[in-house]
């Protein structure tokens, strides 16, 4: 019984640090700018795909298979500088100026669904419509035996990792210039342009880093899943049930609610396997019943 | 008065003989069109490629050796993803222009399409759509089966497991939370209950369809250390179970037996360790005993040429049956017609018991409109022809052994079953790797 809720915790650890990424994402360009993505979910797709399409060519090369560690990280910042400035700037900034601000969110939502739908067309055009695998990269570093039963090592190293990105994150908003005027935005974006900071470049710097966010999701889970068209949308849904039980905005938050959401889920496919795809969505109804602004929202809260 | 009286008896002649009159003059077409709908799009494309590639080598062919009668085939592809509404309009759009539809992989769609198939009268061939829903018993008056229930595809692995590794005394399984992966535990563990009483079923876990993450899951049933794990996954899912039940451990502590585990391709079969048990789902090409067949050896190369892939899943082959099942029935309503060409509804006729000829031997359509295909399961064996695992030790169930006979369900052919029965069981066959 012990052993079973310890394997239980460490899988929905290293699960949630793969959604934590994600939703951190989709929380940030929630924080600055008041946009729910759906279009997130392509963003996470397109770092697994890329991924995957990485070990192919390190494989055809025949390079090392460690060499796709650190690739996978090239590959988050490559997409999120590629795709996220585009997209932002082209698709959905002149959504920004839609008034009044209740109209505007309708617009955004129905704009981020359209970017959604061209970008997973985009993605069956480029990678065709067969899945992708990068499994092999998950063995390359090992397993290890804990309580009775192996962890990949790879799996494991995810759950550090998702917390030295928060850690960087926090460092980035707190000490850095830029951090700080992303802040500002958050907090007021029209007191912060009278300061003389940029708000639209503010807007394409979060929505740059949040596509990142969700592509270092996608690249790091690409070798425990098949990369298959589809994928985008089944974590755009669960990472809006994370960001909605940690309240919109929140990064620590989005930390929490990952993890809860993560082990919640695998401690129900241990002891109630018959709730286990609808556990996330408990967990954010029963949050939101208690505490409708999620866990960590408040009624006029500092968003990030 | 009269000329009404006059009306209503021309009327009544025309409606005697109207059918009479257009059996005759079925005109012989120009080209045979068929339909062929199959998943281009979304997690389902998986079949669809291999689907489309492999009907139109299979068509060339018959074109090339003359066509059906004189009459080359026309094949058009429709895709199947967006829901079954959308598959119910699409169809009702065909009907009228072609002479048959051909295909389907998702039972929801079968479903949706059977009763309209009915109501307008239009020959169709379900090629992949396995669900046991399906399979009523009776026959539709249009609707021919070109594979079996998917119970039979269970009741095959659970007769091989059971003949080749009598020391299984539990069962777990992780089968995807849809229709065929439910069947597949439930007619598997039905089956493996009566040819082995006493054995005992463990935890039976469900994840949702294409999820393609399996660690919890695999985690769960380590703890547990089964004997045995099904795993009804296909596609991309197979795969993603291979590759992290191989990298946590999980094939070196249990046996897994993967009936539909060829439909991960070639992908699979190099991601999967020896010793795995396997179903081919009716339709295996790369069987090592008949590969080196002219017609298969042949068909394997073209489909390499064309692809660069090998046809490792079934989808290559379970299109080809559904093909040359309308090809046979089509010769043989000719050939009823005295060598005039037939109606649909002729051709209808002319199938059931027809015999159908295939690379991999010819099987019957019987009278509940059911091909009554074999089966073959195997164990992974690494190759040093192909850069993936093959089948060895593989035993080939004859169809009889596997279907319920007509008229009666599946479920209660398996519930009679006895251990009695692994005596007919043929023995599996070595091959040279």
């Amino acid at each position: 019984m012990l052993d079973q809720l310890v394997s239980a915790t460490i899988n929905g650890l290293t699960s949630g640090a793969t959604l934590f990424l994600v939703a951190l994402g989709l929380s940030l360009i929630f924080g600055v700018l008041r946009v729910l993505n759906c279009a997130h979910g392509s963003f996470y797709a397109i770092g697994a795909f890329m991924a995957a399409v990485v070990w192919a060519l390190l494989r055809a090369a025949g390079l090392p298979g460690y060499l796709i560690y650190p690739g996978l990280v090239v590959i988050a910042i490559a997409v999120g500088i590629v795709v996220g400035p585009v997209v932002e700037r082209f698709l959905l900034h002149w959504s920004f100026s839609v008034e009044p601000l209740s109209r505007r969110e309708v617009v955004q939502l129905l704009a981020t669904f359209a970017v959604f739908l061209i970008l997973e067309d985009g993605q069956k055009l480029v990678f065709g419509t067969q899945p992708y695998y990068s499994g092999a990269a998950l063995g390359l570093l090992g397993a290890t035996r804990i309580a009775g039963i192996l962890h990949t090592n790879y799996q494991l190293l995810l759950v550090p990792l998702a917390g030295i990105v928060l850690w960087l994150l926090r460092l980035f908003l707190s000490r850095t210039r830029s951090g700080r005027c992303l802040v500002a935005v958050a907090e007021d974006a029209e007191v912060s342009a009278t300061m003389g900071i940029r708000v639209t470049r503010m807007q394409t710097l979060s929505f740059t880093l949040g596509a990142a966010l969700a592509a270092l999701g996608g690249a790091l889970a690409s070798p425990a899943i098949g990369v298959t068209i589809g994928i985008g949308a089944d974590m755009v849904v669960l990472s809006f049930a994370v960001v909605a039980t940690a309240g919109l905005g929140q990064i620590e938050g989005t930390a929490v609610a990952s993890i809860l959401i993560g082990v919640a889920h695998s401690l129900t496919v241990f002891f109630l396997p018959i709730l286990d795809t609808v556990s996330p969505y408990l967990i954010m109804l029963l949050v939101l019943i208690v505490r409708p602004m999620g866990l960590f929202g408040m009624q006029r809260q500092r968003s990030i | 008065m009269q000329r009404i009286s006059w009306l209503i008896a021309g009327l009544a002649l025309a409606m005697i003989l109207g059918p009479a009159i257009g059996h005759a003059q079925e005109a012989k077409p120009k080209t045979l069109k068929i339909a062929i709908v199959t998943f281009f799009s979304g997690s389902g494309a998986v079949v669809g490629g291999p689907t489309v590639d492999s009907a139109k080598l299979a068509i060339e062919g018959i074109n090339k050796s003359g066509g059906i009668d004189g009459v080359p085939v026309e094949a058009q592809y429709i895709d199947e993803s967006g829901g079954s509404t959308k598959q119910v309009a699409e169809f009702r759009s065909l009907a009228g222009h072609v002479a048959a539809v051909l295909g389907y992989a998702s039972s929801a769609d079968c479903l949706a399409v059977e009763p309209v198939a009915e109501e307008l009268h239009v020959l169709t061939f379900f090629s992949d759509c396995d669900g046991d829903a399906l399979y009523k018993g009776q026959a539709n008056e249009w609707i021919f089966h070109t594979i079996p229930s998917d119970a039979t595809n269970a009741l095959a692995m659970a007769l091989y497991v059971a003949k080749m590794y009598p020391h299984i005394k539990t069962i777990a399984g992780i089968n995807p939370d849809y229709a065929y992966g439910r069947d597949e535990w439930k007619y598997f563990t039905l089956a493996m209950q009566k040819l082995e009483p006493g054995i005992k079923l463990r935890t039976a876990l469900f994840p949702a369809l294409f999820s393609g993450q399996y660690t919890s899951e695999l985690s769960r049933l380590q703890g547990e250390r089964p004997d045995l794990i099904l795993s009804s996954t296909w596609g991309g899912d197979v795969v993603a179970l291979i590759q992290q039940g191989v990298a946590q451990g999980a094939f070196a502590q249990s046996l897994f037996a993967l009936p539909a585990g060829t439909e991960g391709g070639m992908e699979a079969m190099n991601a999967v360790p020896e010793g795995v048990a396997f179903g081919a789902e009716h339709g295996y090409l790369m069987h090592p005993g008949k590969i080196g067949n002219p017609e298969i050896a042949a068909f394997v190369a073209a489909y390499h040429a064309r692809t660069h892939e090998y046809p490792v899943s079934p989808y290559p082959f379970t299109i080809q049956r559904a093909i040359f099942a309308f090809v046979a029935g089509y010769q043989a309503a000719i050939k009823a017609n005295g060598g005039h060409w037939p109606t649909a509804s002729d051709v209808a006729h002319a199938l059931v018991g027809v015999q159908v000829t295939t690379m991999l031997g010819s099987f019957e359509i019987r009278s509940d409109h059911v091909a009554a295909v074999p089966e073959m399961d195997g164990v992974s064996v690494h190759s040093s022809t192909y850069p993936f695992a093959v089948f060895n030790k593989i035993v080939a169930f004859p169809a009889s052994m596997l279907m319920a006979p007509v008229g009666q369900s599946e479920e209660s052919f398996i519930a009679g079953l006895t251990p009695a029965v692994l005596a007919n069981v043929p023995a599996p066959r070595d091959y040279k790797p």
